[in-house]
């Protein structure tokens, strides 16, 4: 009832409608994407590179976003690109509340040397520019896929880890916290049962505004090579690939940037309307 | 089981000797509790007096294991329920034992349920604690027969709600059937009825003495308010400054209390008989626990403590008078005469007005 009451006012809000679309086609891409993609999306075809997008002189709706160097088709890579960044978006992201949830609800529960302990480590962590970082970690662990998540979700616990910790100090001192306590629960026990879903909204709607940052940074560091190798596409590494044709065939870069642009865009608008609807404090 | 047995009416369940409690501040060390000795009996309802900062809540979270690690601990003392020292038992096994053999009541029902959790969830997770081996199905029983027995209606139906769709009242209620779930051998009120509606508040204590009869549990019961003891109290034991200063069963200590520090608090209660007059209060404030007063605590305070320099030099020991009353005077005797004098001031002006 409540959940269900909770959808109905996210999608009420303009922004979280589109959000809530444009998550939607992308989990569709990523799902089935072999399926909806016009052509295989490292088919390539020599003949017909650089071809613009249909709306364009020259262009041809055999090809609706055109053409990359190679010939191959930007819509089906696109819809490719979709599957890379929702996997790297997800999972990096689930990584990092685990991580940083675990370590904020310990941190703010305990308290004393365990805290200053995990504390000082995202201050450390903090210190340091989030993309230097991930490229010093990308560097070490090798590109591909999975070290892009592992290193994203390693870089971005912090973030969680503080909130999580913040809101935790301020919930433990509440009496249902100490009525468990004087119940018998365990400490384990305590925080997974009481305070953890009193952070839940907060966890939820951060985690959601944090997708979209990871697929950005997923991009960067693709962009920078670092990232996702062929021959999986994503959106980051097209960019890249679409530098060099930049001032001749501006699409081949223009089409996944403009990818990025809407599924970043829909992702925080989703964002922002579940905030309105699951915190109360700014209601 | 053990305890359950020891459970007859009169016989000593919760046995405190010497409990003192120490808080490391930053201007020094004070003793929130200092050597409170005290006997909790089967099937009673002991009344914990004492203005905010006497000690009453620091002692309780004593016991039960729950002060501020760090900032304050137990110095002294033994506290033996069923035959476990609460103040030297392992921290597991102390955690094993609440909400199992002893458990607690809040003050405000309102900060002391979870929000985000169904009533029903709590309760049944007060009840798995103790009973891992239940299944949903059982724990969800339970719960229900628990809810029911606090007088909610519907309680079937009524386990699906949050929190917020209770009434004061009625998550007392819900507070107190998690505080019985397992027929613990003594539950601590803290203060119970002091957030809630006065009318509710009848029937809150009428609840827990009932849950009292029926799982045959010891009640502590701490309050400021000497009404809420006159109502459902077995015995009282008044506390100021860290210390026990007065203990005797209640009809004693509204007739004839024997500390000077109980006949102040009688006094300043209002009376319904008689007219609105200004409301009679202890002169002074609640010693400094840093600064406390040389002799007997209450010397600032007391009007019998006048030029004797016997309350100003020696600290009063707990004296046993007849009728089992315990004080912590040096002039027991001469309280009733001291106080009878300025309550019939009061009397006299009543019929006056």
């Amino acid at each position: 009832m409540r959940t269900w009451s909770r959808v109905r006012g996210v999608l009420r809000d303009p922004g979280g409608l589109f959000g809530a679309l444009v998550i939607a086609l992308i989990l569709i891409a990523a799902i089935a994407g072999p399926a909806l993609a016009p052509y295989d999306p490292s088919a390539q075809s020599l003949e017909t590179r650089h071809l613009p997008p249909f709306w364009m002189d020259g262009g041809s709706t055999a090809h609706l976003l055109g053409t990359d160097q190679l010939g191959r088709d930007l819509a089906s890579r696109v819809i490719q690109g979709a599957r890379v960044s929702t996997i790297v978006g997800v999972a990096a992201v689930l990584m990092q509340v685990l991580v940083g949830v675990t370590l904020g609800l310990l941190a703010g529960y305990w308290r004393g040397a365990l805290d200053a302990v995990i504390m000082r480590l995202a201050d450390v962590w903090l210190a340091v520019p989030f993309l230097v970082l991930a490229m010093a970690l990308a560097v070490v662990l090798g590109p591909g896929l999975w070290s892009t998540v592992l290193v994203l979700g390693a870089v971005g616990w912090v973030t969680f880890a503080r909130i999580v910790r913040a809101q935790t100090l301020s919930i433990r001192e509440r009496d249902f916290v100490l009525a468990s306590r004087v119940a018998g629960a365990r400490p384990i026990r305590t925080m997974r049962a009481e305070i953890l879903p009193n952070v839940a909204a907060s966890v939820i709607v951060v985690a959601t505004l944090q997708v979209s940052q990871m697929i950005i940074a997923e991009a960067a560091l693709s962009f920078l090579g670092l990232g996702i190798q062929p021959p999986d596409v994503g959106w980051g590494s097209m960019i890249a690939e679409g530098r060099d044709s930049l001032s001749s065939a501006w699409w081949v870069a223009a089409v996944p940037g403009a990818a990025l642009v809407i599924a970043t865009l829909g992702i925080n608008l989703f964002g922002d309307a579940l905030r309105d609807e699951l915190d109360p404090r700014i209601r | 089981m053990a305890i359950r047995q020891q459970q007859e009416r009169g016989a000593p369940v919760l046995e405190v000797r010497d409990l003192t409690v120490e808080i490391r501040t930053k201007r020094g060390t004070i003793t929130p509790v200092d050597r409170l000795s005290f006997t909790l009996r089967g099937g009673e309802v002991l009344g914990l007096v004492g203005e905010s900062g006497s000690g009453k809540s620091v002692s309780m979270m004593a016991l039960m294991g729950l002060l501020p690690a760090g900032a304050a601990r137990v110095t002294s003392g033994t506290a033996f329920l069923g035959g476990t020292d609460l103040l030297s038992v392992s921290p597991k096994r102390l955690n094993s034992m609440r909400g199992g053999v002893v458990s607690m009541v809040f003050q405000d029902p309102m900060s002391a349920l979870n929000p985000v959790m169904r009533v029903g969830d709590q309760v049944m997770e007060a009840v798995r604690v103790h009973h891992r081996g239940l299944g949903r199905k059982g724990l969800r029983a339970r719960a229900v027969e628990l809810l029911e027995l606090v007088g909610i209606t519907d309680a079937g139906e009524r386990m699906n709600a949050y929190p917020h769709e209770f009434s004061g009242g009625m998550r007392q209620r819900v507070m107190i059937a998690m505080a019985a779930a397992n027929e613990p051998a003594v539950i601590i009120a803290d203060e119970p009825t002091t957030a809630l509606d006065v009318t509710v508040q009848a029937q809150i204590l009428e609840l827990l003495q009932d849950m009292k009869e029926r799982i045959g549990s010891a009640i502590i019961l701490i309050t400021h308010d000497l009404g809420v003891i006159a109502e459902i109290a077995d015995r009282v034991m008044v506390m100021y400054a860290g210390g026990k200063v007065e203990e005797a069963a209640v009809q004693p200590i509204f007739d004839a209390p024997r500390h000077p520090y109980t006949a102040s608090l009688l006094a300043s209660m209002p009376k319904l008989s008689g007219a609105v007059t200004t409301m009679r209060t202890i002169p002074g404030a609640p010693p400094d626990l840093l600064a406390l007063p040389q002799g007997c605590r209450f010397n600032p305070r007391c009007p019998l403590a006048d030029g004797r320099t016997e309350c100003h030099t020696r600290a009063p020991e707990l004296v046993h008078l007849d009728g089992g009353q315990q004080s912590a005077c040096h002039f027991p005797a001469e309280v009733e005469k001291a106080f009878s004098r300025s309550s019939d001031q009061i009397e006299e002006g009543g019929e006056r007005a």
